[in-house]
């Protein structure tokens, strides 16, 4: 019988396109203290530090080794990992497991990425098969501008679709100290006049690149009862991935319809987690969704993937405003990783965001209503998807 | 007033040149050398689903079998399934270390009989005139094919 597991602490730093003031370990050593602080336990309550970046992107591998200090992660136990764009929820699941496997008590898991000392494109493409994949893959500019594209042509969707969407991103990072992008945009028209990247896919449509940091503190359920008069307890946790499956490439074409049209991984484990809770209707029955969306079009789509919607209605949901802060079901009003996102992190702030939701403890970006479950997904490598199921409640 | 200086970091730039061969393995490389002798994209179909991957592979991975030895020529021609605009700023290319404009469109065709190329490049055409469903056709290098897909140069409409 495996325990029960609660998030009891969190912390992040403020995210930033540049952190010249700190190197990795100082970075994490600010999110670690944060960490700790909320959760008012000291390292000697850890009993294991779970570390997670892409190394690639820096180029600077083991980087989990060379911090062991500042991390809390000197003569712990622990793992690391390197997941693509899920890799901050990738090492939220191991720690997780470690603690439902009733040998591991409470738990740092960290998430970091200081993209300024590297570059992340050429990190995303060395990453791939080189010995097939030519020059212009583009990284994942070229996979969301195929996406803009084919989900316009198939859905009827409009730039002005995904513009408002880039909007609701930015008042809601606006809310949100932590977040990079805080752009005060006006406008469906500026964000319009925002500079094509590949054509339709624009700048503001994508993510940024940023320097930060996340650490959760994670325990078992005596624990945790212990440690947090709110802790938010860990219901469920799902993953698929395809990975670069040719298979799926093809076949989802990013966007382009074909023979046989595989289900996203987003729909396989939407389905999979929904029926195991009795998720029947997600608008009305989760109160928070922080969906990891590195291009707004991304988000656009996905409300499909997700099941919010039928397929080819969800820019009806931006028409709708259903997605607002204070909306039916609120999506990243955290601000998402269109505002923020530091690679190794990423995943894991949306677990992070959504926690303090349920905490009630969201400042500024609480959304408006009494949370009680909220979903925190992840993507990345291409095609792999982590959901996680948050509870008020055990 | 003197301006209030703050404290100073500092930033070491590292500039390394790495060089990597990967190997193409067996299936890629029989896929290879028919695109650089012959002009043609081969690869593997899994005898199980019927499912053509490209690029070929070794194992299915939906049905775990393998078929590495399944092969099939795929089609010169195909209809175009999606596409995207040249690149309109430079973007960084690791493949030439540095940032690069590429004029061309980028598109998804599914090849008669079966196969997809995902993001080939689309020439000879103005890029306001693609529309998912046009007919195009392979344009293959004449001379310096290596056994790199750009050895397929690029997809261009069939006009009639």
């Amino acid at each position: 019988m495996s325990q029960r597991v609660a998030i009891v602490g969190c912390g992040q730093t403020y995210h930033k396109a540049r952190r010249p003031d700190v190197n990795e370990t100082e970075l994490v050593n600010e999110a670690v203290r944060t960490a700790l602080e909320d959760a008012q336990i000291s390292l000697r309550d850890i009993d294991s530090v779970f570390t997670a970046n892409m190394d690639g992107f820096e180029g600077v591998h083991l980087s989990d080794c060379w911090m062991c200090d500042g991390s809390g992660a000197y003569m712990k136990p622990g793992l690391k990992a390197t997941t693509g764009g899920t890799t901050g929820a990738s090492i939220f699941f191991a720690g997780v497991d470690y603690v439902a496997s009733g040998l591991f008590d409470t738990e740092l898991v960290i998430g970091y990425q200081k993209h300024e000392e590297g570059n992340v494109t050429a990190g995303l493409l060395g990453g791939q098969e080189q010995a097939w994949v030519k020059g212009m893959m583009q990284g994942a500019i070229g996979i969301f501008a195929n996406i803009a594209q084919g989900y316009m042509m198939e859905s009827g969707a409009r730039e002005e679709h995904a513009a408002m969407l880039r909007l609701k991103a930015d008042r809601n990072a606006l809310r949100n100290p932590y977040a990079q992008l805080r752009l005060n945009l006006e406008s469906v028209e500026q964000v319009l006049q925002s500079p094509y990247l590949i054509p339709p896919l624009r700048l503001l449509d994508m993510c940024p690149n940023s320097s930060g940091a996340a650490a959760v503190v994670l325990a078992s359920e005596d624990r945790a009862k212990r440690i947090s008069g709110k802790p938010v307890w860990v219901a469920d946790t799902v993953s698929q991935h395809m990975g670069w499956s040719p298979v799926s490439s093809s076949m989802m074409g990013f966007g382009a319809p074909g023979e046989r049209r595989l289900e996203s991984t987003h729909t396989v484990c939407a389905r999979k987690l929904y029926r195991n809770h009795g998720i029947t209707n997600p608008r009305k029955q989760i109160d928070v969704f922080e969906m990891y969306e590195p291009s707004i079009w991304g988000e656009m789509k996905w409300y499909e993937d997700f099941l919010f919607c039928e397929k080819g209605e969800g820019w009806k949901l931006v028409e709708q405003g259903v997605t607002e802060i204070d909306g039916e079901l609120p999506v990243n009003p955290s601000g998402g990783v269109v505002s923020t996102n530091p690679i190794g992190a990423t995943a894991l702030l949306r677990v992070l965001e959504a926690a303090l939701q349920v905490r009630g403890d969201a400042g500024e970006h609480q959304v408006p209503r009494d949370v009680k479950t909220a979903i925190a997904t992840g993507w990345g490598g291409i095609n792999w998807t982590t959901m996680v199921l948050l509870s008020s409640t055990l | 007033m003197a301006e209030k200086q703050g404290p100073e970091y500092i930033v070491l730039p590292t500039l390394g040149r790495i060089d990597y061969n990967w190997t193409a393995g067996r299936v890629w490389s029989i896929a290879k050398k028919a695109m650089r002798d012959e002009k043609k994209l081969i690869t593997t179909q899994c005898p199980s689903c019927k499912t053509i991957y490209l690029p070929p592979q070794p194992v299915c991975g939906e049905c775990y079998v393998f078929m590495g030895d399944n092969w099939i020529e795929l089609a010169q021609t195909g209809t175009l399934l999606n596409f995207t605009g040249p690149t309109a700023i430079p973007l960084f290319d690791p493949a030439f270390g540095k940032h690069m404009v590429d004029e061309y469109a980028h598109g998804s065709i599914e090849l008669d009989g079966g196969g997809v190329v995902t993001m080939h490049r689309i020439g000879e055409v103005d890029p306001n005139e693609l529309k998912v469903g046009m007919r195009v056709e392979a344009v293959w290098k004449n001379d310096g094919r290596v056994g790199r897909l750009e050895d397929l140069m690029y997809f261009r409409p069939i006009r009639e």
